[in-house]
């Protein structure tokens, strides 16, 4: 089928079928890259100039791929239109390409539940995304059909980067630790963690450990968005279409599953980052072989010694490359600047993929294209691309940026870090701060947008405006705000009627948005002008759009950050906020610090300790009430209550707490002492259950007490009696005994009034303790049973009252 | 980097003095009893196990060697060392009461005027010695120590196989510092700090990683286990509070290692000014010194991990029999020696050895085994798996398969002997077999 290519493949099965086939996710399934991939879908838009899908379909090709399946569900056939115009198509191009379009999915799992699965008979390659790589992916391919003769249960090998902790390239919004054992390049365990909140520990079964020589735990790995999967995977997918990603829920679930038996494994690059395959100490992996003899020794103490392994296929694959997913905007950026900075070569700007622009490189990494227009008096600086066309005026500062065709700098403009799609343009003295700045963009004078904003294609903004830090502004609202799956799904796209053709489609949709939507555009440019005080233009409002941000002159709406602020998985609204910020052009390491304090700071505010507890305290106190209410039998409450315990692994005090206090407020103060007794002698058990130690029945005595002297329905006049008659009819049902009672009062009518007892109440038990202090050392003197205090305590009821 | 050593070169102080730790254990009874030899003694291949260090530590440049060991062994040590050809300096040191290793130490530190490197008597090892103190030299951490993967058994002999479960040892990549070490029960899960894993993100941890119990500390160390009496043994008090020191600046200060290390850095210091003339071509001391001497990131434990090597210590009874066969294939010195005796059809494999002067009687079978001077084999015996000492005396029709005797041990006609230890001197005269047992002359009083 492929005589050139053939050897290759000479290590899969005969029976197989020797053609490499790739799949490519061309949807994303979130709306990371918003309002960006509003009219165009997230593939096509372009990293340094060149839409992304075409970096990828490049690296398969020279991989060797001959078949590549593109999967989109969104703007399907703008990426049809694209591929049928594309180099792909001519009859000499190596790869075929098919286009898939999945209707429903909102999620990988279930994409990927879609495809047909018939034409992968053999394993195949899955791109999840845009993947942008100098790799030659053969040798790799080939290292995993190897290994599957020693590994039948191998399904996945995965392509990791390494990096250093602060490499631009590592998702700031999670933390992933891989436990992979170095000499199978086995993968065992993969734990992906929100970097907010901060998890403290990590869990790592001694079996890993105990079952291999040794295990290397990493944190320092990037995930490529690469996978050599066998076709096994589209079965799991169908038995759990719920993955959303292939790391974070696949991987670990299968992984740590013990039903399944499927193994992964991960080949990993080593670092494009200074500290890399030559900062480790090579002493340590030199003596990786086994075979060494003692005169021999660690003799190759600088080099990797890779003899060693000679018989591990593996290690016939190169381990250095470059390959990266583009995930996010974060990523989009850093990737950019590693093609721009030529850390992927020879994937850079003027070798691209796409042969329709051809860059010339120029001192200091400035790449330009034909036609640039450079005013006399300009600075482009370091690391810069030119689209063609492209028009930088007298005193405009450029460094660290993309421009598309057609991009115009005015005069004294400064655009720093930032990707200017084609035709946008930057009026006089306005500064661009590490932003992404859509196709058609007008910024017009002395604005300054600053970072980590990510302005909409046709948007107009300015004169004389602030655009606060990661804002994002569209031209268009999006349809339905607050819409509930918003998290997961790329709410623009799905509605973006995709059996009409994209273009008139955008025609006739301008229109009916605008005016469906108008009226939420008012209240939320006063939102905006609330939240982004620095504004300055005035508040004229012409149409409806959020003229405080985009200012006097401006056409666009402001997207608020989290649509839809719906509590999942117990991480509240803000949180996802600054986990979203962090994956967004712009962030730095240093925000997840300015994150977490802002957190906490939440946390302080709201006055509540864990999101558990607070849900665990009120699950809690609905149970009992709920018992009480339906008059269940004490066993009964008491087993629910357990339950709740177990599944918030709440703590024995809280439930002594909250279980007392349920109790208590259940008597009814109008009817003091039958109603008190009734209550106690009837749910008494359950506050028996959380006892077990005598300083805990005296932290009973000081819940009662404290709920006496408290609690805000209670009038003045009941409080002493209340607690009075409660303690009597616990120490009657021996819920807490004398002893306990008397070391309370003691320590209590230590203390001074106010700051921790009410003097009163303690002053109300003192015949009370007296009283039991007597009966105490008189059953001492009898040496009698306990049989008659019930008498006797019925007999001091009449005392004390 | 030749100046990268802060210590200024000096000829008459050399740059390390070697401690050889020789107290024996019971581990290894009734090998060690006294009828039998010391542990420093016992032979591998023929050759007293303290011959290996010896010569490990002189390939390494290392040429200032004390002996440490108790008062009985004293003389028998000192006997040896007076035969043994080498070319270093060494002394033999008697102690009458040591509890560990780093007591040991304590004693020795008057003694001691610079860095010290610390070595049990019973490591094989073959990673030249020069590897792991580059390590020290160029990072000089305040203690460096070597850890080795298990070798896999080779089915040695020996009564007993039960094996210590080793702790799990975390070893960060780039640096190969020891950031780990923890003891852990079985079917628990290890909890790892994220901290940790945030500092050390290549971290490799291992359970199969044995302490080879080679040390080499820092000056100001030694000055603080001087100071430091519950510290009895390097292994298992002093490492453990290293490894946590490093990553708990809390447990550093309280510990007062920061004071030690202070000082030590500021009198450095001191040095360095009046050496600094004389050493110009001395580079930056960077490497040398700790960049920040506040912060206990500066508290440096390194480890040298030898991966799938010949690496074990005889200091339990299976390990010793593997080793005796390990030694044994890689010697280069004759298989049977000159002076020993072979009659008809004989047959010794090329992983075994015979002793000089001894003698083999007519169709003897010796295989992987090793069998020791002066000894009186009889014949038609067949030797397995065994390590046969001196002046041992066999007799005919024997069978001795994975067993130790130890010397003057005497073995009837047609005796056979599997999985046995049998001590110095003993004559078995059991009826026809032993199995799984260890005999000692007590047994037969």
């Amino acid at each position: 089928m492929a005589p050139g290519k053939g050897n290759k493949q000479e290590k899969a099965a005969a029976a197989q079928s020797n053609v490499l086939v790739a799949i490519v996710l061309a949807d994303s399934f979130d709306d990371l890259f918003q309002p960006l991939s509003f009219n165009k879908p997230r593939c096509l838009l372009p990293l340094c100039n060149v839409p992304m899908i075409e970096y990828t379909l490049d690296f398969l090709a020279s991989s060797g791929v001959k078949e590549t399946v593109v999967v989109c569900k969104s703007h399907s056939q703008a990426i049809e239109a694209y591929i049928k115009q594309s180099k792909w198509m001519r009859v000499h191009s190596p790869m075929k390409i098919k286009i898939t379009i999945v209707r429903k999915p909102n999620s990988l799992g279930e994409a990927l539940c879609e495809i047909d699965d018939t034409p992968f008979v053999s394993d195949f390659i899955l791109c999840t995304g845009v993947v942008i790589s100098n790799m030659d992916l053969s040798q790799l391919v080939k290292a995993h059909m190897a290994n599957k003769h020693k590994d039948p249960e191998q399904v996945m090998t995965m392509l990791l980067q390494e990096a250093t902790p602060s490499h631009r390239l590592r998702d700031k919004s999670e933390e992933s630790v891989y436990v992979i054992n170095p000499r199978t390049n086995r993968l065992f365990s993969l734990d992906s963690v929100s970097s907010l909140p901060k998890t403290s520990e990590l869990d790592i079964p001694i079996s890993v450990i105990t079952d291999n020589p040794e295990v290397e735990i990493r944190a320092d790995l990037i995930d490529t968005n690469v996978y050599i999967c066998s076709p096994l995977v589209f079965s799991m997918f169908r038995d759990n279409s719920d993955y959303q990603t292939v790391r974070r829920d696949f991987i670990h679930s299968i992984s740590t599953s013990p039903l399944e038996s499927a193994t992964f494994y991960a080949h990993i690059l080593a670092g494009t980052s200074s500290i890399g395959a030559d900062g480790r100490t090579a002493i340590n992996r030199s003596a990786s072989g086994r075979r060494g003899v003692s005169s021999r020794g660690a003799g190759s103490v600088g080099s990797k010694d890779e003899g060693g392994i000679s018989n591990h296929d593996l290690a016939y694959v190169s381990h250095s490359g470059y390959a990266a997913g583009v995930i996010d905007t974060s990523s989009y950026d850093a990737i950019s600047r590693d093609l721009i900075a030529r850390w992927a070569y020879p994937l850079c700007p003027d070798s691209n993929p796409a042969d329709e622009t051809a860059y010339s490189y120029n001192r200091g990494a400035v790449y330009k294209a034909d036609s640039v227009v450079l005013g006399r008096e300009s600075r482009v600086e370091h690391h810069v691309m030119l689209g063609s066309n492209s028009h930088v005026a007298d005193f405009a500062q450029v460094s660290d940026s993309v421009l598309g065709t057609g991009c115009r700098i005015g005069e004294f403009a400064t655009v720093r870090g930032s990707h200017l799609f084609n035709e946008a343009k930057v009026g006089k003295g306005s500064v661009v701060e590490r932003s992404v700045i859509g196709e058609r963009v007008n910024i017009l004078e002395n604005v300054f947008v600053e970072r980590g904003c990510i302005i909409g294609d046709d948007v107009t903004i300015g004169p004389n405006v602030r655009v606060p830090e990661f804002t994002r502004i569209a031209r268009w609202l999006p349809q339905e705000i607050g819409d509930d799956s918003s998290d997961s799904e790329n709410y623009a796209s799905s509605d973006d009627e995709s059996g009409l053709d994209s273009d008139s489609d955008e025609g006739n949709g301008k229109g009916t948005r605008n005016t469906r939507t108008s009226g939420s555009a008012g209240e939320r440019a006063t939102a905006v002008s609330a939240a982004a005080p620095g504004t300055t233009g005035n508040a004229l409002e012409l149409e409806s759009f959020d003229l405080n941000a985009v200012g006097t002159s401006g056409v666009g709406y402001v997207w608020s950050n989290v649509m839809g602020g719906h509590d999942r998985d117990g991480v509240s609204a803000n949180t996802r906020a600054w986990l979203r910020r962090l994956r967004t052009v712009g962030s730095v390491l240093g925000d997840i610090t300015t994150a977490e304090e802002d957190l906490s700071k939440e946390q302080v505010a709201s006055a509540s300790v864990k999101v558990s507890d607070e849900s665990f305290e009120h699950e809690l106190r609905q149970s009992i009430k709920c018992s009480f209410e339906r008059d269940y039998d004490v066993g009964v409450a008491g087993f629910e209550i357990n339950n709740l315990r177990f599944t918030f692994n709440g703590s024995q005090e809280d439930i002594r707490r909250i279980v007392t206090q349920e109790i208590l407020k259940s008597i009814d103060v109008s009817a003091l002492p039958g109603s008190a007794e009734h209550v106690v002698s009837r749910w008494g058990e359950l506050i028996k259950r959380t006892v077990s130690s005598n300083l805990e029945q005296v932290n009973v005595v000081d819940i009662v007490e404290r709920f006496c002297a408290l609690d805000g329905s209670l009038e003045e006049s009941v409080r002493s009696r209340l607690f009075l008659l409660v303690l009597r009819f616990m120490y009657e049902l021996d819920i807490v005994e004398d002893m306990a009672i008397v070391y309370w009062y003691n320590k209590a009518s230590e203390k001074a009034d106010g700051d921790d007892v009410s003097q009163d109440l303690v002053q109300k038990i003192a015949t009370f303790v007296e009283w039991l202090e007597e009966e105490s050392s008189s059953e001492d003197e009898e040496g009698d049973d306990s049989g008659s205090d019930e008498d006797e305590g019925s007999d001091e009821d009449e005392d004390s009252d | 980097m030749f100046g990268a050593t802060s210590q200024p070169y000096d000829a008459r102080e050399p740059e390390f003095k070697a401690v050889v730790l020789t107290m024996s254990d019971n581990d290894m009874y009734p090998l060690t009893e006294r009828n039998n030899m010391t542990k420093a003694l016992l032979p591998i291949a023929n050759k007293p196990m303290l011959w290996y260090i010896l010569q490990w530590l002189e390939q390494g440049g290392i040429l200032d060697i004390k002996i440490v060991t108790t008062r009985e062994s004293e003389a028998d040590i000192s006997n040896y060392i007076e035969v043994y050809k080498g070319m270093s300096n060494i002394t033999v040191k008697g102690l009458s009461e040591v509890s560990g290793s780093a007591d040991a130490l304590r004693q020795l530190a008057p003694q001691i005027k610079g860095d010290v490197i610390v070595v049990p008597c019973d490591l094989l090892i073959d990673v030249p010695a020069v590897h792991f103190l580059d390590l020290f030299r160029i990072r000089r951490p305040a203690m460096a120590t070597m850890f080795y993967e298990v070798m896999r058994s080779e089915g040695g002999g020996g009564s007993s196989k039960a094996r210590v479960p080793l702790p799990v040892v975390g070893i960060d990549q780039p640096t190969s510092r020891l950031v780990l070490l923890e003891d852990v029960e079985s079917d628990e899960e290890l909890q790892l700090p994220m901290s940790l894993i945030r500092r050390f993100p290549s971290m490799a941890v291992s359970d199969k990683m044995q302490d080879s119990h080679v040390y080499v500390l820092q000056k100001w160390l030694l000055d603080y286990i001087v100071n430091s009496t519950d510290i009895e043994s390097l292994q298992d008090d002093l490492l453990p509070l290293l490894v946590s020191a490093q990553s708990d600046p809390e447990l550093f200060e309280s510990s007062k290692l920061e004071k030690y290390m202070l000082k030590a850095s500021s009198e450095q210091d001191v040095a360095d000014d009046h050496d600094a003339a004389a050493l110009q071509f001395e580079l930056s001391e960077s490497a040398a010194k700790p960049t920040d001497p506040t912060s206990s990131d500066s508290l440096q434990v390194f480890v040298y991990i030898r991966r799938g090597g010949i690496a074990g210590r005889a200091d339990q009874i299976p390990q010793y029999c593997d080793l005796n066969y390990i030694a044994t294939k890689l010697s280069i010195d004759p298989r049977v020696e000159e002076s020993a005796e072979l009659l008809k059809n004989v047959q010794v494999s090329a992983d075994s050895m015979v002793g000089q002067s001894s003698k083999l009687g007519e169709r003897c079978l010796v295989k992987r085994s090793v069998i020791g001077p002066h000894c009186i084999i009889g014949h038609n015996v067949k030797i397995t798996n065994s390590v046969i000492m001196d002046h041992v005396t066999i007799g005919d029709n024997a069978v001795i398969e994975s067993s130790i005797l130890c010397k003057e041990a005497t073995i009837p006609d047609g005796f056979q002997i599997t999985n046995c230890e049998i001590g110095a001197k003993v004559s078995v005269f059991e009826n026809s077999s032993l199995n799984k047992k260890t005999r000692t002359v007590d047994d037969y009083m």
